[in-house]
Formats: C-alpha cells, sequence, structure tokens
C-alpha cells in the first residue's frame, strides 16, 4: 500500500496561481488577445494537470492550494474508480462544487430515483413540447432566444416535466431548490430542505401522470430504493424521502435543460463535429466539454483503500471531469465524445451511464436523474433543431478552438421557424446590427400603421381636443414612416 | 354615497370578478400586421363603433406609447451599429463603405422628419442623448410619448371631472407643453383656490403622469429613466426629479429591525374584544392599532381543526420623516419600492419570534405602507417558503408592480380612487397597464374625497359596512377558512433598531 504523491511546489504554485487569477478580473487578457490558451487562467490549470498526468503515470496525486489541500485523480477511469472505492467504503461525506476561483457551493444531495421511476420518453415529449411552444413564441425579430427568456422558461418546462403540469407556474419550488442547494452543510440547510419537502408534497400526493413525480410514486410502492447514503456518504436522516428524489430530479433535469441543452444547441450551430449530427451528440458533446459540474470536492470522512492507494481520513478528493481535458487534444476529445453519444446510443453519453459520476450531479457513483436530465435536453435541442439549423449569435465559436468553458447566459442562438433560413451573422457586426435595424423599421412601419387606422376611426371628431389628438396620430404616424424609411436605408448600408 | 366605479366589472378566469379601467382589446386583426408580438395593432373602425372616447384616448395612448418605444430602440439600434469596435473595424479595411453608412446612419438619427434626434444606448450614444436634451433637441420618441402621456390625461379627465376645471386644465397643459414657470404658476394657483389637500387630491389621478412628463421635459438627462419605464407599464426604479436610484433608499432605512412583545391597552383591547374574521373588522383592528409601530399577530383555531395566522399590518405615521418604528415616510418610499426593508425584517423577526410554526398557513392585512409590506413579506422568497400565505389582503396600497412569490397566494386590494396612495405605484385610472389575473381588485368612489381622509382606514371600513356591503361579502368569502376561534391576539410593537 502507498500514500499519494505530492505535487512539486512549483507545480502547486502554478496550480495556485491560475486559481488565484480567476479572482482578479482580466488577469489573463494578453493572454487571450494573443490566443496564448496555455497562459489564461484555465489554460495553465489543465495543463498542469495534464503535465501531472504524464508526469506521475496517471495516479491520483495531492495538490496544494491555498483553497485546499485536494487528492486529484488524472482521468476518468482513475476517477470513476476512486469515488466507487470510496462510496463502496462508505468514506465520503457530503460533497460541495468547487468553481474555478476555488469557492464552494452546495450541491443538492443526490437521492436515487427508483429502478424504474423514470417516465417513459413518450409520457414527456407531449408536455415538454408545449412548453417550448411557449418559449419558442417569445423569440425576438430575429429569431434568438435571450437568456432572460430561454432561462425562466426552461426552468418550467423542467418542473412540468419532473413535478407535474400544477407545478409549472410554481417558480417558489425552483427559488426554493435553488436556496436549498446553496445552504447544503449548512446550518440553514435542515430548515430550508423542510421548506422544500413541504412545497414538493402536494405534487407527490396528487402526481400528474406524466411526470417524474408520478414515476416516483409508482416506483416507491414497487420498492425501496437503494439508501442514498450508501451511494454518498450523507448521513442517513435524509435518506428514502420521496420529495428528496424527486427534488434532486429537478435540480438535474432543471440544470440539463437550462445549461446543457443551451450549450448543445450553441455547438449544433456552431458546427463542431459530432454536435450537428444530431440531438444526442450535441447534449453528449455539451456534458463533456462544459459539464455543469466541472469540479466537486468529495471529503473523505473514513479512512479507506483503493487500488493500493491509501487515502486518510480528511483528504479532499477533487473530481475534476471539466479540468481534466487536455487542450491539446480538445478535438479528439469532441469527436471521440460525439461518436459515442451519436453512435453507441445514449447510454454511451456522459451522463448516461450509472457507474461514473454524472456530470450533473454531485453523486460518486452515478445518477439515474441524469438519464432523465439528458433526455430532456435532447429533446429540447430535438425540438429546436428539427424545422432548420440553429444559427449562432454570440459568442464566437469555431470547431477547431473550442473555449474552455462557456457561459450560458453569454449565449445566444438563432432558432429559425420552419421555413425560414435566418443569415447566421454573429452578434456585434455590422451585418447583425442591419438585421436589427431592418426588424426595427418593420417595427415602425406597423406602428405607422396602426396610427393611421387608430387616427381614422370614428370618436375623434366629437370636439376640438378630440380632432386635435387626431392630427398628432396622423403626424407621428407620418413620422413613423419617414423614420422607418431612414433607418431602413441605413441597414442597407450596414449590410452592403 | 359610495358607488362602485363605472368601469366594467371583468369576468376573471378563474370565476373571479374585479372593477379596473377597462383596457381596450386593441390587439386584434391588424391591417396587414405580423405576428401579436411583432407590434401594435387595431381593431377595424366598423367593429368599434360602440366605443367610448375615454376608450379610444386610451388606446390611442398605448399605441402612441410603443410607437415611441420602438423609435427609441431603432435610434438605440443604430447608435450601437455606429459606435460598435466591429464597425471601427471594417472601417479600417473599407473606409469609403464606412463613411457611406456613417453618413446614413447619421441622417437616419438626426433627421427632423424621421427619429428627431435620436442616439442613445451606450457610452457614446449615452453622452450624445445628453448633449441633445440639454440643447432641448427633442427625438421623435419624446414628442410621441409626451402625446401619450397627454391622452393618459385626457382620458383620466373623462372620469374624474374635477381634471376639467379650469385651473386643473391650466397646470396639466402647461406640463405637457414642458413650461414649467406656467406649471408652477398654475400649481400655485390651483392649491390658492382650492387648498393643498384638494389640489392634491384633484391632481392625484394623473400625477404618474405629471411627474413623468415632467421628467422627460426638463433639461435633467438623468430623470429620463423613470418616465421611460412609467410609459411602458414599468416600476421606476430611480426618483422623477433627480434620477437617483432607489437602491439609495436602503441608506436612508437601514435598521435591521426588531419586534417587542406588547400589552395591548385599554382601547385596543376593547376593539380587539369584538374582533372577528371579517374584512370591516380587520379594517377597524387596524385603525386601532394606529400608526405608531404596533402591529398585531392574532392565532385562530379554524373551524376545519387547522390553526391559522394572521397579521395585521398598520401603515404610515406621517408625522415624521423618519422615526424609531418603520413605520415612517421613509419606510414609505423603501416599500413601495424595494421588498426588503425595515418593516419587512422587524415583521420576519416578529414571525420568529412569535414562534409561528414552518408551513403554517397565514393571511397578511396591510393598510397603506402596511399593505406594501404585506406584499413585500409575500414576494419575499424565504418568508413565502417558511410560511404557506394563503392571502394577502390591502387597503390602499400601491401594490400593482408588486408580486408574491407564490403562485398560490390570493391579493385582494381594495382602493377608494380618491385615494392617492393606491395610484403611486403607476397604475391611474387612465393606465393601460393592468394586473395579474388572479388579483381581485376592488375599486370604488366614496364620499370621503378629500387625501387624508380618503386614505383613512375608517373610509374603507365605512364604506364596506354601508353601500358596498356586497365587496364586504365578496372579500369575506374569499377568507373563509379563517372563520374559527380566535385564541390569541398579541400586539408586537416594531423597531427599526
Amino acid at each position: 500500500m502507498t500514500t499519494p504523491a505530492t505535487a512539486w511546489p512549483l507545480e502547486n504554485a502554478v496550480f495556485s496561481a491560475a486559481m488565484l487569477a480567476h479572482r482578479l478580473p482580466w488577469a489573463d487578457a494578453p493572454a487571450r488577445a494573443l490566443g496564448l490558451d496555455s497562459l489564461t487562467r484555465e489554460g495553465a490549470a489543465r495543463k498542469v494537470l495534464a503535465h501531472l498526468r504524464r508526469s506521475r503515470s496517471g495516479r491520483p496525486v495531492r495538490l496544494r492550494t491555498p483553497f485546499g489541500s485536494f487528492l486529484v485523480p488524472l482521468g476518468a477511469a482513475d476517477t470513476a474508480g476512486l469515488l466507487a472505492g470510496a462510496a463502496a467504503s462508505d468514506a465520503l461525506a457530503a460533497p460541495v462544487r468547487l468553481d474555478a476561483a476555488g469557492r464552494r457551493y452546495g450541491l443538492y444531495p443526490h437521492v436515487p430515483l427508483p429502478p424504474d421511476g423514470v417516465p417513459p420518453a413518450a409520457a414527456l415529449r407531449a408536455p415538454l413540447a408545449e412548453e417550448l411552444e411557449k418559449v419558442a413564441a417569445a423569440r425576438r425579430d430575429d429569431h434568438a432566444l435571450p437568456w432572460e427568456v430561454w432561462r425562466p422558461g426552461l426552468l418550467r418546462a423542467a418542473r412540468r416535466v419532473v413535478a407535474g403540469g400544477a407545478a409549472a407556474d410554481d417558480t417558489l419550488l425552483t427559488e426554493v431548490l435553488l436556496r436549498t442547494a446553496g445552504a447544503a452543510g449548512s446550518r440553514a440547510y435542515d430548515g430550508r430542505s423542510a421548506a422544500l419537502n413541504r412545497r414538493l408534497a402536494p405534487y407527490l400526493a396528487d402526481p400528474d401522470p406524466g411526470s417524474a413525480a408520478a414515476g416516483l410514486v409508482r416506483g416507491r410502492a414497487a420498492g425501496p430504493v437503494v439508501p442514498a447514503a450508501r451511494t454518498q456518504g450523507v448521513p442517513p436522516s435524509g435518506e428514502g424521502r420521496p420529495e428528496e428524489a424527486l427534488a434532486h430530479t429537478l435540480a438535474v433535469v432543471s440544470e440539463a435543460a437550462v445549461t446543457t441543452a443551451l450549450q448543445a444547441l450553441a455547438l449544433a450551430a456552431a458546427g463542431v463535429p459530432g454536435a450537428a449530427d444530431g440531438p444526442a451528440g450535441a447534449v453528449a458533446l455539451a456534458l463533456g466539454h462544459f459539464p455543469p459540474l466541472e469540479a466537486v470536492v468529495h471529503p473523505v470522512r473514513t479512512r479507506f483503500v483503493w487500488d493500493g492507494l491509501v487515502v486518510d481520513e480528511g483528504t479532499e478528493i477533487l473530481a475534476a471531469p471539466g479540468w481534466l481535458r487536455d487542450p491539446a487534444d480538445a478535438t479528439a476529445h469532441a469527436d471521440a465524445t460525439a461518436h459515442a453519444g451519436s453512435g453507441a446510443g445514449p447510454d454511451a453519453a456522459p451522463g448516461h451511464g450509472h457507474d461514473g459520476p454524472s456530470p450533473l450531479c454531485g453523486s460518486p457513483t452515478g445518477c439515474s436523474a441524469t438519464a432523465l436530465a439528458v433526455h430532456v435536453a435532447e429533446e429540447v435541442v430535438r425540438f429546436f433543431t428539427e424545422a432548420a439549423r440553429p444559427a449562432l449569435l454570440s459568442p464566437a465559436l469555431t470547431p477547431d478552438r473550442m473555449p474552455f468553458t462557456l457561459a450560458p447566459h453569454t449565449v445566444l442562438v438563432a432558432l429559425p421557424t420552419a421555413g425560414t433560413v435566418p443569415r447566421a451573422v454573429r452578434a456585434g457586426t455590422p451585418a447583425s446590427c442591419a438585421a436589427s435595424a431592418r426588424a426595427g423599421a418593420d417595427r415602425l412601419d406597423r406602428h405607422a400603421r396602426s396610427l393611421a387606422a387608430c387616427a381614422a376611426q370614428a370618436g375623434w371628431d366629437g370636439e376640438e381636443t378630440g380632432e386635435r389628438f387626431r392630427m398628432r396620430l396622423l403626424e407621428h404616424a407620418e413620422r413613423c414612416t419617414r423614420a422607418a424609411s431612414d433607418v431602413r436605408a441605413a441597414a442597407r448600408r450596414l449590410a452592403d | 354615497m359610495p358607488q362602485a366605479t363605472g368601469n366594467p366589472t371583468r369576468q376573471l378566469s378563474d370565476g373571479q370578478q374585479k372593477n379596473t379601467p377597462h383596457t381596450p382589446d386593441i390587439c386584434d386583426g391588424l391591417d396587414g400586421a405580423g405576428p401579436a408580438d411583432d407590434g401594435p395593432a387595431v381593431r377595424h373602425p366598423a367593429a368599434t363603433a360602440t366605443r367610448t372616447d375615454t376608450e379610444l384616448l386610451i388606446a390611442a395612448s398605448v399605441l402612441l406609447a410603443d410607437a415611441a418605444l420602438a423609435a427609441r430602440q431603432a435610434g438605440a439600434d443604430l447608435t450601437d451599429a455606429l459606435t460598435g469596435g466591429r464597425f471601427a473595424l471594417q472601417a479600417l479595411r473599407r473606409p469609403a463603405w464606412a463613411l457611406g453608412t456613417a453618413l446614413s446612419c447619421a441622417h437616419a438619427l438626426t433627421s427632423p422628419a424621421g427619429l428627431g434626434f435620436g442616439p442613445n444606448g451606450g457610452v457614446i450614444g449615452e453622452l450624445a442623448r445628453i448633449a441633445g436634451n440639454v440643447t432641448r433637441r427633442r427625438p421623435a420618441a419624446v414628442a410621441m410619448a409626451v402625446d401619450a402621456f397627454a391622452l393618459r390625461i385626457e382620458a383620466a379627465t373623462v372620469t374624474h371631472p374635477n381634471l376639467d376645471s379650469a385651473h386643473a386644465r391650466r397646470l396639466t397643459g402647461a406640463v405637457v407643453a414642458g413650461d414649467r414657470l406656467e406649471a408652477v404658476r398654475a400649481l400655485h394657483a390651483l392649491v390658492e383656490r382650492l387648498g393643498v389637500t384638494r389640489a392634491l387630491t384633484t391632481v392625484s389621478p394623473v400625477i404618474m403622469e405629471l411627474l413623468a412628463l415632467t421628467g422627460l421635459l426638463d433639461e435633467n438627462p438623468v430623470n429620463d429613466g423613470f418616465s421611460w419605464v412609467t410609459l411602458a407599464g414599468g416600476v421606476p426604479t430611480t426618483d422623477p426629479f433627480l434620477g437617483l436610484p432607489s437602491s439609495l433608499l436602503k441608506y436612508l432605512n437601514p435598521g435591521p429591525g426588531r419586534a417587542e412583545r406588547v400589552d395591548a391597552d385599554p382601547i385596543l383591547a376593547k376593539v380587539l374584544g369584538t374582533s372577528r374574521n371579517d374584512i370591516v373588522s380587520y379594517i377597524n383592528d387596524i385603525g386601532a392599532l394606529g400608526n405608531h409601530g404596533l402591529v398585531l399577530l392574532r392565532r385562530i383555531a379554524c373551524a376545519d381543526g387547522t390553526a391559522r395566522h394572521v397579521l395585521l399590518l398598520p401603515g404610515t405615521s406621517f408625522a415624521l420623516l423618519s422615526n424609531s418604528t418603520p413605520q415612517d415616510l421613509v419606510g414609505a418610499f423603501d416599500g413601495c419600492l424595494r421588498t426588503d426593508t425595515t418593516y419587512t425584517r422587524a415583521a420576519k423577526k416578529l414571525l420568529r419570534r412569535a414562534g409561528v410554526p414552518a408551513g403554517s398557513e397565514l393571511m397578511l392585512v396591510g393598510h397603506s405602507l402596511g399593505g406594501l409590506t404585506a406584499m413585500n413579506l409575500a414576494a419575499d422568497v424565504d418568508v413565502a417558503s417558511e410560511y404557506r400565505i394563503t392571502h394577502v389582503v390591502t387597503l390602499g396600497s400601491p401594490i400593482d408592480a408588486k408580486r408574491p412569490a407564490d403562485h398560490t397566494t390570493r391579493v385582494i386590494s381594495l382602493v377608494n380612487k380618491h385615494d392617492v396612495i393606491p395610484m403611486l405605484d403607476g397604475r391611474g385610472p387612465a393606465s393601460p397597464h393592468d394586473i395579474p389575473a388572479g388579483w381581485v381588485e376592488l375599486a370604488w368612489l366614496d364620499e370621503s374625497y378629500d387625501y387624508p381622509l380618503s386614505h383613512a382606514p375608517q373610509a374603507y371600513s365605512d364604506s364596506l359596512r354601508g353601500e358596498l356591503a356586497h365587496y364586504r361579502e365578496q372579500v369575506n368569502a374569499s377568507i373563509r377558512r379563517y372563520d374559527g376561534e380566535i385564541t390569541g391576539n398579541q400586539p408586537y410593537m416594531l423597531r427599526d433598531k
């Protein structure tokens, strides 16, 4: 038996500096501007991990940073094996998410769905499509769906699919869920968790037949589930409650629908190999490249041995699938992931498997809710791509130079309706400004017609005031027409 | 004699009814218009043969407001195109194209017959807008917005005849014309003739429109945001005069809030001794609590066996701008514009201190600032998830821009239309913007014309006891689940610190 190797001071220093730099805005702006990916904050951290993987034969290494001392498995297989070994020994405490700057965030505890708790795909399709129609109806003139529309719409869809139709309007449910997850590990957690359970109880008491809640009720009636503590290391006090399983499912599905589906649409729109082949490939690629949980810290509460390696109590295992991707082989990884997603069936895609860590959930040993979440994300992508191919407006994304991260709120995708082919113009360019100006001119023209029609109505001619307002309406209608003409001429110039 | 307002009673989807200013259905069947979200629409003349003038005025104001916002957006789009970094990069590569395009955009942005002086948005656009504002170059968007507000004022004049008096006309005309000196003179004349309270009551139906017009037509470019938000039907987050953000209020009202259990004085105890689950009784209780920091938590053993709670929240004390309790003028402004206030913090501590069980059902009844605080508590995710807020009942509170966090919370708003305070949320009698479906708003005109009498709890109580007994029955039917035996009536004194 051996103890984990420790990284050299220089390796620790570079990794720590990369994390610290995330707290300094614009720290790596010169490197970004010059295209020196290895010198950016994300690039440096990944380079250190890639270097450790090569120099330490892939065995887990202990990295010391100002934000904690972590045992870092350096490959996907090692990560899965180490976490599975720890879970089998019941050695793990509740995990927390770690961001690139070293800040820790609570995660909603993993509570497994019963084996047959996941509703059939056919049952989800209709309610999901109904919600997506509403989101699609809020598209802008250029067919784009801004984040302010996308996020609430997809959160609503997730509630509908997981908790049922009655929960679709329940925005408070999502708010409470987010706050409960944020409080995980703190004293406030119990109170918030109880509030969340109260909120979910009615949806389980009278479940919508097509929802995950109904599947959960059905599944629990069929037999007991694996206790949560066995798979995750949480104290046994919270195990087995159906509200907690439903809350966890909602958390995972919401994340996939809001974040992963949008990233997948962006990848498909950018023509990244594999993503353009179909929804499954796009979602798999998004999860592989931009896992919502890019780094999770699993505290070890009791000593255990894995593959001859002794892991002591108090160690923190840093499972960071999002950071293990070497920038050098990013495209190759994209291809491999895409082929796994599109060719080998849905279970081959990241997150579909029930054995390895999920990119959507902090569970060390897989998560059945993730399969449902991935399916929902695929359905979202299918809905928006089946009519026409989306166009990526921002950010700039090229298949041969994928970014390390893709914040969903920065993504703006034009999602055309059937029969329309929007021009794929990047946001901020003169061409995209021309499109906005043309839309503005059209709006002004419509307003001119409306004002003129309003002025033509009976009712204005009863008194002097009415006639005065009628003339003002006509003047404004004429001004709108002139303004539309001017704006349209400018748009033509911009589009040249 | 109080009377329900002449506005049509609208049947809501859930079977409830409310009296609100009717918003004309103007979005049906536009000649050649695209989807409903793309632009405005007007009903064909043949379909509007029965439309009254008020409806026509409001419909026209909506159209003009939309056109103004569209013109402003068009100006912002062109400004963005002209000042963006990618345009500059293109200009380096294609100078001839850039020159032609810049001239074309500049023409569109400055044409007097088109957008007027329309640059806005971004650093350069805002600087240009400020320069235009200071030099009184009025964009088309502003001209349309001014006329939209003028139409709203005219519509309000139809339903509020006092606005049609010569003195009121002089004031509104001066404000619409942007003549501030004449407006001040007209206001002075109005006050001299009617006195302060009646003058305030006279202009109260259009107070938001007058403030928005003032902001739009003065030389201060920083306060225009107030006017545009008011035009679009949103909640202004700046003051109308200086344009200061409402977030500054938190520095004027910074107390953490405190709740102390107190005993009811004999007069209050006597009133509480006759209390029951009745809206008039709740209003009388609020009147008896006064405006010096007292609130009341009531425990009820309900007829269905459930223990429920009612929190009664009185309104503002007008004696001082700021006092040691949350019920002061600073708190009123804070409560109107923000949700996390000293009043809500103190009320949350009260609920915790009193040991109201988590998950128990709670009804919030508030007058004026108390109603605002009730809505602010209902909008607080922590409160709405800790307790189940079933009802929010407000009297004379400007709550229309606030929303409860829990979609199942029933909101009942009682409004005396002579009362100035409920208008402060921007939704006046001629406002085209409506409250959410599912809310119940019961509005009436009573004999208490002048402010502050029209705002007093007693005025509301008298109206509901008399001619408007059907409204009382309607509210009581909505809160019937709180019928039962009162097991506790505990007053608490709320303090800022």
